[in-house]
């Protein structure tokens, strides 16, 4: 009964979240999946994308600018992409995919260390901003089991999981021939890229490995350029470290083997969990990956293997000679994610509910 | 290039802005540009909210863009180093509709100071700007007059001009668009009952205020109006308003000096189609101003009947000026692939 009373009662929502203009997120294509299902059941859908940038010297006045935006007219809000949880309203929701970048990883990279009071202050105002923006809501839904932890062991928040519905792949690409292994998201040198190119130098594979990233430590940067040319690897090994576009993503996925993300301990499944997750292709991350062995298991989903040049030498080697079925892994790993979750339908009626 | 277009928007609210905001980013792209679209959420009232608004918008941090191109009031208030400004219009109500119904600024100190705010942070955001265009002379116009200003006009084409082929008339006047205060519907409705020509008025569009458009239906009933004049109060498709104004035998549309040539009047003109308006209609008349193209009468219900009236009873008057309005369209030679030249030379 409630919940045919649910799909009768037709409301305004907004949806709001934020972007870098022509750069990638993962959370573009839920905005406009998202939007299409409350459209599907007749409420009345609006979209606020706001501009937000990574740079925590401006983070405070974008903290400003989002808390003085008004959505009054508006029964339900939805909040998507940090900071958009900055939004004041009586009735939100917040949905993450991933951390809270901003708030507080977001300081390990570009340049920026806590060095200063001045750092401490500002990351302490952005962490207590969050906790205030986030007790405001009704309910934090989070897209991952680690996403769920880490939002209780980090920032103390409660969060009811909810993974998004999974889109159909819409544009797998052929890679069969492909000889490209894929890296996305942030690095620093937790990311630990510098073992993925001294194995793929001293393996007799002939793989070639394309970085893409949203930023990337200088220091760690320089350090892998360094290393690039020095092991002669210029001609197998892209670096590109800046804002991305949607278009340039999808087709890297579309034309790898696979996506390779070796990042120690992540708290979150990154963007290249996700996208390797929509897009169906196989995922290969560390043993001690921490949340990207949420949906990783070796042999299964993807590939599992030791963080050391010996064991990612020999993991390309075999994926190179056909040892392992990375199309079988990637579709894998999409069927499971697909399996866990919901439909539109039961979705919206837990974001509206 | 990457574009970014940044507009101002009021939640559900869809209209002209709305429309030329994503058809410049269609536009660009068209040209060889990357572009996308920043709306930025927009509440008029209260009044004493507007700084705060500025304030917002001032502050949000613009990253990984060329050029950026603002709309309307406070959008164009968005910082950065290659900013141009396309204004449709500034907050007017703080300009030349102060102290007039249809503004919510109020009088004394205080509507004094939020008018000086709006003043100030307009005057810093054309500062900024690289060029300063506006969509119609009257826009520009505005601009000289109140901020010493000099502005380029700079007319934006219709979206989506070949859909108005023109068709015969079906035997009524059509007003159409968003339906509000300031557009004046009801002095169409209230015409309607001085007409005697057996032709219809057709009104068709989304309501802005509820208790506007609930005027006009009580005022229809208790007229008897209901067999010539169709109140279609909703949001419609593409389609259904095409198809209403393209069937029309003229079009009508009396705003309140209306910031710009306004895309009724493009649409009618493209279609063929003459256009009823008033004195009083600001960039209409950029385009409609004689009788020769259509009707240009006071704004008040007798004498807009008397346009209708001529309208629906003059067929071959009515065709000839259709054809006119078509023929002064034509020659002003608007067009995107010049227009965004414009934009980004």
């Amino acid at each position: 009964m409630h919940h045919a009373l649910l799909r009768e009662i037709k409301v305004k929502v907004a949806i709001a979240s934020t972007f870098v203009p022509f750069a990638a997120n993962p959370y573009r294509g839920l905005v406009v999946a998202l939007e299409e299902a409350l459209r599907l059941e007749g409420h009345q859908t609006e979209v606020v994308l706001l501009p937000q940038v990574d740079v925590p010297d401006r983070l405070i006045s974008q903290i400003l600018a989002f808390r003085l935006v008004g959505l009054e007219s508006v029964d339900r809000l939805i909040c998507l992409r940090p900071q958009a949880h900055m939004i004041p309203h009586r009735n939100k929701v917040v949905w993450l995919l991933d951390g809270l970048l901003a708030g507080v990883e977001q300081w390990k990279f570009g340049g920026y260390p806590i060095k200063h009071t001045r750092d401490r202050g500002q990351l302490d105002a952005v962490r207590t901003s969050d906790k205030r923006c986030f007790d405001e809501c009704k309910t934090v839904f989070v897209g991952s089991p680690s996403l769920k932890k880490s939002m209780l062991s980090v920032h103390a928040i409660g969060s009811v999981l909810l993974r998004p519905p999974l889109p159909v792949p819409t544009k797998l690409g052929n890679n069969a021939q492909s000889s490209t292994i894929l890296c996305l998201s942030s690095y620093d040198e937790n990311s630990r890229l510098h073992i993925i190119i001294q194995a793929l130098a001293c393996s007799s594979s002939t793989l070639n490995l394309k970085i893409l990233g949203n930023r990337c430590h200088p220091s760690f940067q320089r350090l892998l350029s360094q290393l690039i040319i020095d092991l002669g690897m210029e001609q197998r090994v892209s670096l590109d470290f800046g804002p991305t576009s949607e278009e340039v993503l999808t087709t890297a996925l579309a034309e790898c083997v696979a996506v390779i993300d070796l990042e120690a301990s992540g708290t979150t499944a990154g963007d290249g969990m996700i996208r390797c997750t929509r897009a169906a292709r196989c995922m290969i991350v560390a043993g001690d990956g921490g949340a990207n062995l949420d949906d990783v298991i070796d042999g299964v989903t993807g590939v599992v293997i030791e963080p050391d040049v010996a064991s990612v030498a020999a993991m390309l080697h075999s994926l190179e000679a056909g040892a392992i079925d990375h199309a079988a892994l990637g579709r894998n790993l999409h069927e499971r994610a697909g399996k866990a979750a919901m439909s539109w339908p039961e979705t919206l009626r837990q974001l509206l509910g | 290039m990457k574009i970014l277009i940044v507009n101002a928007m009021v939640p559900y609210v869809r209209g002209g802005a709305e429309a030329l905001a994503t058809t410049l980013v269609r536009q660009l792209e068209l040209a060889g540009h990357s572009a996308e679209l920043l709306n930025i959420p927009f509440q008029y009232e209260p009044a004493q909210q507007i700084p705060l608004q500025m304030l917002l918008v001032r502050e949000l941090q613009i990253s990984n863009v060329d050029r950026v191109i603002a709309l309307k009031f406070p959008a164009y208030l968005v910082r950065h180093s290659h900013k141009i400004l396309w204004i449709l219009h500034q907050y007017r109500q703080a300009y030349d509709l102060f102290g007039t119904s249809l503004s919510n600024i109020p009088p004394g100190t205080d509507g004094d100071m939020l008018r000086r705010a709006i003043h100030s942070a307009d005057g810093e955001a054309f500062a900024e700007a690289r060029r300063v265009f506006g969509i119609s002379a009257n826009v520009v116009g505005r601009l000289q007059t109140f901020n010493d200003v000099k502005g380029e006009v700079l007319i934006p084409p219709p979206p989506d001009a070949e859909r108005f082929l023109p068709a015969p008339g079906s035997g009524y006047v059509f007003a159409g668009g968003r339906v509000s205060r300031i557009k004046r519907q009801h002095l169409l409705v209230e015409a309607m009952a001085f007409v005697k020509s057996s032709g219809r008025l057709v009104v068709a569009g989304p309501p802005e205020d509820q208790s506007y458009a609930d005027r006009m239906v009580s005022f229809v009933r208790d007229q008897g109006l209901a067999a010539r004049v169709t109140l279609d109060f909703r949001f419609l498709t593409r389609q259904e308003y095409v198809e209403y104004l393209i069937q029309a035998d003229a079009v009508a549309y009396v705003p309140v000096d209306e910031d710009a040539i306004g895309y009724v009047t493009m649409e009618a003109a493209i279609a063929h189609k003459p256009v009823i308006t008033t004195n009083d209609s600001g960039g209409v008349l950029e385009l409609v101003d004689s009788n020769v193209v259509g009707w240009v009468s006071q704004p008040t219900t007798r004498a807009l009947a008397r346009s209708i009236e001529e309208a629906l009873r003059d067929g071959t008057g009515t065709i000839a000026k259709g054809q006119a309005l078509h023929a002064r369209w034509q020659s002003k030679q608007v067009n995107w692939p010049e227009t965004v030249r414009r934009l980004l030379e």
